[in-house]
C-alpha cells in the first residue's frame, strides 16, 4: 500500500533540497523573474516599433512618386494624377532604367543559368569549351544582376520618396513594382495608399470587361504586384529573436534544470544519504513517486516563463490572430501555457528519470540526459534543411505536441475528429513514455525480482571519476549542434546574412570550448601542441590531405564543392577575384579548421578519451563530427576524416589536426573552383576511380598515422620540450 | 526469543558469492561482533539484515517477523549505521531529524520530544541548527547516530562506524552501545579495531570469504589459540582458516 504521507515527506525533502541549490535560484527564479521579462520587453518594443511603423498614416504634406513606363490607360493616369499625394512620372526607356526594370528577369536568368550550368557540367564532362562559354554567360548574368541591384538601391530608396513603378506588359495585364524599404515609414503607407487606387481601377476594369463580354464569371487579374523588399524584414527578425534566442534560453534552462534534478535523484547515492532514506519504513515506490513529482514541478517552474514568452512572440509574429480573433488567441495562449508547460514538465521529468534509471553515476546521468536532449535537437535541426515548420517537428514529439493539437483545434483546424484522434494518439504515446521511464527506473532500483540492482547502486565498485569530462564532451557537442542548427536555420529560411551562417558555428564552437574549459577544468589550450613536428611530417600531411580530398571528390562526383557555390555570397566577394578567393579560403578552410578542431578534438575527443577506450572515443567523436555536417552525402567522408583526425590528435596533438583540416578543406575548394581540376575529376573513368580510391585511402592512412617507433620518439621529444 | 534469527543466508553478486550459507542467532541484551578481513562479507550480511539488500536465498526473522510480511513493523525496529553514511548537506540536523521522524510515522510532538531526548543524550544543543556540512567529524558522528536511532529501535546494526574516527569519539560510541545493551537491546556490529571487540562484545562471529568460520567469544578465542591478546588470537585463527581452506 502506498502511503501519501511518505510521498509527501519525500516530496517536501526533495523540494527543499532543490530550492536550496544556488544554481536553481538562478535558473528558476532569476532568469524567469528578471532575464525573461527584460528580454520580452526588448522583443515587444521591437515588435511595437515595427507595427507602429507599418501602420503610420501619411502626413498631409507627403508626396511620393509613382513612376511608369510605356503607355498606360488614360483612366488610370487620371486617377493617379488626381490624387494629391502622388506625383506621376513617366520613365524614359534609356538603358539604365530598362536594366532596373528588367532586373528581376535578369536575376531569374542568372538563377536558371546557374543551375543549367552545373547540370551541364555533369552531363558534358569532357567538353571544356562549352563549359567555359557557359561559365562566361553565368558570370555576365551575375554581374548584370548585381549592378542592377546597386542602381536600384541608389535610385529607388531614399528617405523622402517611394517609387512605385507601373509597367504595362501586354494589352491585358500590368506589372507594378513597389520599391520600398521597411525602414521607410512613408513607403509602407504610400504602398497602401497606391494599392487602394490600383484596386479601385482594377475593379472598374473588371466590371467593364465583364459587361463588354457579357459574362458573369471570369477570372481576371490585370495587376501583378511585386513587392521588392530591399531591406531585411523586421518581423522576421522578431521571429528569430523570439524562437531562436528563446530556444537557446530554453535549452540552457533545461540543461540547468537537469543538473540539480539529477543531483537529488542519482546524487543521493554519491552523497551517501540514500541509506538514511532506505532505513525508514518507506517503499521504493514511495521514494520514487515523491522524487518524480518534484522533478516534474521543477520542470514546470522552469518552463512557464518560456512558454509565456513563446506565446507572446508567436502572437506578435502572426499579428492577424491578435486583432482578428482575440477570444481564440486568448484561449490558445492559456491552453498553450497550461498544456504546454504541464506536458513538457512531464516529458522532462520522464527524460530525467530515464537517464537516472540507466546511469550508475551522476556523470553518466548527465551524459545521458545531454544525449536525450540531442536526440530532441535532431528533428529540430531538420527545420532549416528541409523547410519544415517548427510546429510540424514539435508535433512528432510526444507530450510536447499537446498544445499544438489544442491550438489547431482552436484556431486553424476545423476538423475536430482528426484533432481529437491526434490528441488521443499523443496521449497514448505520452503514456508509453512515462510508463517506460517509470518502469526503467524501478527496474534499475529494485531489480527484476528483488533489490538486486539496488545493491549494485549501493555497493558497486564503480569508477569514481573526478572528471566530468565525458559529460561535458556531450554537452559541448549539443551546444555546438544548436549553433550549427541555428546557422542553418538562419540561412535557409530567413535569408540572413551569410556571415551569421558561417560565424555562428565558429562562435558556438569557440564559446562552448571556453565555457567547457572554465567549467570542467578541461584545458584545451594545453592540447595546442604538435608532437614531433618536422618538415617530412608536414609534407606527408599535405600529401595526405590532397589525396583524401581527391578521393572524396571522386566518390561524391564533386558535389561537395558544388554545394559551396550554391550559397549566394554578398556583393563584396563577387567583385574582386582575390578577395573572393581569400574569403573562400578563410570561411571554408581556416575558420572550420580552427573552430572544429578545438571543439571536436580538443574538447569532445579529449573528454571522451578520459573515460573511454581509444576505439570508442575515436568512433564516437567521429560520429559527432559527421552528424554536425548535416548533409547525408557528407556523413561518410566526414566520419572517415574524423577517424583520421582523432588518431592524429592522440598521436601528434591539436596543431597537426588544425593544419591537416585546413589543407583538406583547401584542396576541396580547389577541386571545386578550378575548372580544369574539377573537369579532370568529374571526367575520370570508373576504372580510374576504382584504382585510385583504395590507394588514396591506404596511402593517407600510412601518411597520417605514424609508426610505433615514431610515436615513441616523438613523445620523448615532447617530454624534452616540456622539460 | 532471539532478536534476529538467520538461516542459510546467501548472497550472490553475478558470479561472486559474497555470503555463503550463513546461519546464526542474535539475542536481546547482547553485543555481537562481526570480524573478518576486508571483503569477507561482513557489510553484505549487515546490509541484508538491515533490509537494504535482498538475500539470494535464506531467511532473516526478527522475533518471528520478516520483511516480506511485516515490512513497516520490522523497519521501525531497526537502527542501522555505517561509516559511509551522511546526512543531507543542505539541511540542518534538526530538519533532517524531523524529516526522519515524519518518515517513521511519528507525530510532530513525538518527534520533537525524541529530538529533545537525543539532544540531551548526545549534547546536540548547538549542532541542531547547523548544516551537516558545517559540522566537525565528531559532531557529524553524533548527529548520524541520533538520526539512526531517532525511533529508538530494538535492534542496532553498526557497520564499521568507528573507522576513521578519533579515540575519544570512538569511546563515546562504544559507551553508548554498552548503555544500549544494558537496556536490553540486540546489537550487532562489525569493526577492525579489536580493542572495541574486547571492550564490548559478548560474542564474536568470524567471517571469511562469505563463510561463517567461527562462532566464539572473547575468552574462548584467547584460550583456543594460546594467545595473550585478541589481535594475536585473531591473527592466528585467520591463518588457521586460510591453511584449512
Amino acid at each position: 500500500m502506498i502511503s501519501l504521507r511518505n510521498i509527501k515527506a519525500v516530496f517536501k525533502k526533495e523540494f527543499l533540497q532543490i530550492m536550496r541549490d544556488k544554481s536553481v535560484l538562478f535558473t528558476n527564479f532569476f532568469i524567469p523573474l528578471f532575464g525573461v521579462p527584460l528580454y520580452l520587453i526588448f522583443v515587444l518594443e521591437a515588435a511595437n516599433y515595427t507595427v507602429a511603423k507599418s501602420n503610420a498614416p501619411l502626413k498631409d504634406d507627403t508626396i511620393f512618386t509613382v513612376s511608369y513606363q510605356g503607355e498606360l490607360d488614360p483612366e488610370l493616369v487620371d486617377q493617379l494624377s488626381s490624387n494629391k499625394k502622388i506625383e506621376l512620372k513617366q520613365l524614359s526607356t534609356t538603358l539604365n532604367e530598362a536594366e532596373i526594370v528588367d532586373y528581376r528577369t535578369k536575376f531569374k536568368a542568372f538563377i536558371e543559368l546557374k543551375s543549367k550550368g552545373f547540370s551541364l557540367k555533369k552531363k558534358i564532362k569532357k567538353d571544356k569549351k562549352i563549359l567555359k562559354e557557359n561559365n562566361e554567360k553565368l558570370v555576365k548574368a551575375k554581374n548584370d544582376y548585381l549592378s542592377a541591384l546597386q542602381i536600384l538601391k541608389g535610385k529607388y530608396t531614399d528617405d523622402t520618396n517611394v517609387h512605385i513603378a507601373v509597367f504595362k506588359t501586354d494589352s491585358q495585364a500590368f506589372v507594378t513594382y513597389f520599391f520600398y524599404s521597411e525602414e521607410n515609414i512613408i513607403s509602407q503607407a504610400a504602398l497602401k495608399h497606391t494599392r487602394l487606387i490600383f484596386k479601385k481601377y482594377e475593379t472598374q476594369l473588371i466590371t467593364s470587361f465583364k459587361s463588354q463580354k457579357n459574362i458573369q464569371e471570369y477570372e481576371l487579374n490585370p495587376f501583378h504586384f511585386w513587392d521588392v523588399n530591399l531591406d531585411q524584414s523586421t518581423s522576421k527578425l522578431i521571429k528569430v529573436m523570439g524562437l531562436g534566442i528563446g530556444g537557446g534560453i530554453l535549452f540552457l534552462l533545461l540543461m540547468s534544470t537537469f543538473h540539480p534534478t539529477i543531483n537529488t535523484t542519482i546524487g543521493e547515492r554519491d552523497q551517501k544519504t540514500f541509506k538514511i532514506l532506505l532505513m525508514n519504513p518507506i517503499s521504493l515506490h514511495e521514494i520514487f513517486i515523491g522524487k518524480y513529482l518534484n522533478v516534474a514541478l521543477q520542470g514546470l517552474l522552469t518552463l512557464i516563463p518560456y512558454f509565456i514568452e513563446f506565446v507572446i512572440v508567436y502572437a506578435w509574429g502572426n499579428s492577424n490572430h491578435l486583432f482578428q480573433n482575440l477570444p481564440a488567441l486568448t484561449a490558445t495562449t492559456i491552453a498553450f501555457i497550461i498544456a504546454g508547460t504541464i506536458s513538457a514538465a512531464i516529458f522532462i521529468s520522464s527524460m530525467c528519470f530515464l537517464a537516472c534509471a540507466f546511469a550508475k553515476t551522476k556523470v553518466q546521468a548527465q551524459s545521458l540526459i545531454t544525449l536525450l536532449m540531442f536526440a530532441l535537437m535532431i528533428p529540430i535541426g531538420t527545420i532549416g534543411a528541409m523547410d519544415i515548420k517548427l510546429s510540424s517537428i514539435m508535433a512528432c514529439i510526444p507530450l510536447i505536441n499537446f498544445p499544438i493539437s489544442i491550438e489547431n483545434l482552436l484556431l486553424n483546424n476545423p476538423n475536430y475528429i482528426a484533432v481529437t484522434l491526434g490528441l488521443f494518439v499523443n496521449l497514448a504515446a505520452s503514456m508509453v513514455l512515462i510508463w517506460f521511464s517509470l518502469g526503467a527506473f524501478l527496474v534499475q532500483w529494485k531489480g527484476s525480482s528483488d533489490i538486486k540492482s539496488l545493491n549494485d547502486i549501493l555497493s558497486s565498485k564503480r569508477r569514481k571519476s573526478k572528471s566530468l569530462a565525458p559529460a561535458h564532451a556531450f554537452l559541448a557537442f549539443a551546444i555546438a549542434f544548436l549553433g550549427y542548427v541555428y546557422g542553418g536555420y538562419a540561412i535557409s529560411t530567413l535569408e540572413i546574412d551569410i556571415f551569421l551562417f558561417l560565424f555562428s558555428p565558429l562562435l558556438f564552437c569557440l564559446g562552448t570550448s571556453i565555457f567547457i574549459t572554465q567549467y570542467s577544468g578541461l584545458d584545451f589550450t594545453k592540447t595546442f601542441v604538435w608532437r614531433g613536428a618536422d618538415w617530412p611530417y608536414i609534407a606527408r600531411l599535405i600529401v595526405a590531405a590532397f589525396s583524401l580530398s581527391l578521393l572524396f571528390n571522386l566518390l561524391l562526383s564533386n558535389s561537395v564543392a558544388l554545394e559551396m557555390f550554391e550559397i549566394d555570397f554578398p556583393v563584396i566577394f563577387e567583385s574582386n577575384q582575390f578577395a573572393s578567393l581569400a574569403s573562400y579560403f578563410l570561411l571554408f578552410a581556416v575558420i572550420p579548421g580552427f573552430s572544429e578542431e578545438i571543439l571536436f578534438r580538443g574538447i569532445i575527443f579529449k573528454g571522451l578519451r578520459s573515460q573511454y577506450s581509444l576505439p570508442i572515443a575515436v568512433i564516437l567523436s567521429s560520429v559527432f563530427f559527421a552528424v554536425i555536417h548535416f548533409s547525408m552525402f557528407k556523413w561518410g567522408h566526414t566520419f572517415a576524416v574524423g577517424i583520421f583526425l582523432a588518431i592524429m590528435y592522440e598521436k601528434r596533438g591539436l596543431i597537426s589536426c588544425i593544419f591537416f583540416h585546413i589543407c583538406f578543406n583547401s584542396f576541396g575548394l580547389l577541386f571545386g573552383m578550378n575548372q580544369d581540376l574539377s573537369s579532370f575529376v568529374s571526367g575520370m573513368s570508373t576504372t580510374g576511380r576504382l584504382i585510385i580510391v583504395p590507394v588514396a585511402l591506404v596511402f593517407s592512412y600510412f601518411l597520417i598515422v605514424p609508426k610505433r617507433e615514431e610515436i615513441h620518439s616523438s613523445s620523448e621529444t615532447s617530454f624534452k620540450e616540456a622539460a | 526469543m532471539s532478536a534476529i534469527t538467520i538461516k542459510n543466508l546467501s548472497k550472490k553478486f553475478q558470479d561472486t558469492v559474497a555470503v555463503d550459507d550463513i546461519s546464526f542467532e542474535i539475542p536481546f541484551g547482547e553485543v555481537t561482533a562481526l570480524l573478518g578481513s576486508n571483503g569477507a562479507g561482513k557489510s553484505t550480511t549487515l546490509n541484508m539484515i538491515a533490509g537494504i539488500l535482498l538475500p539470494t536465498s535464506g531467511t532473516i526473522e526478527f522475533s518471528g517477523k520478516t520483511f516480506e510480511k511485516n515490512y513497516k513493523e520490522v523497519k521501525t525496529n531497526l537502527g542501522y549505521l555505517t561509516c559511509d553514511m551522511a546526512l543531507y548537506e543542505t539541511f540542518s540536523v534538526l530538519e533532517t531529524l524531523r524529516l526522519l521522524g515524519d518518515l517513521k510515522g511519528f507525530s510532530q510532538k513525538k518527534t520533537n520530544d525524541r529530538i529533545e531526548q537525543l539532544a540531551e543524550q548526545f549534547s546536540l544543543g548547538e549542532i541542531l541548527e547547523k548544516h551537516y556540512s558545517e559540522l566537525s567529524s565528531g559532531q557529524k558522528q553524533r548527529s548520524l547516530i541520533s538520526a539512526s536511532i531517532i525511533h529508538d529501535p530494538e535492534i542496532l546494526i553498526f557497520d564499521e562506524v568507528t573507522a576513521s574516527l578519533d579515540l575519544v569519539v570512538s569511546k563515546d560510541i562504544m559507551d553508548f552501545l554498552k548503555a544500549e545493551k544494558e537496556r536490553g537491546k540486540a546489537i550487532i556490529f562489525s569493526t577492525h579495531i579489536l580493542s572495541e571487540v574486547e571492550y564490548l562484545s559478548d560474542r564474536i562471529l568470524m567471517i571469511e570469504k562469505g563463510i561463517l568460520v567461527k562462532e566464539t567469544n572473547h575468552q574462548e578465542l584467547l584460550e583456543s589459540s594460546n594467545s595473550t591478546n585478541l589481535t594475536e588470537a585473531f591473527y592466528k585463527a585467520l591463518k588457521e582458516e586460510q591453511v584449512a581452506a
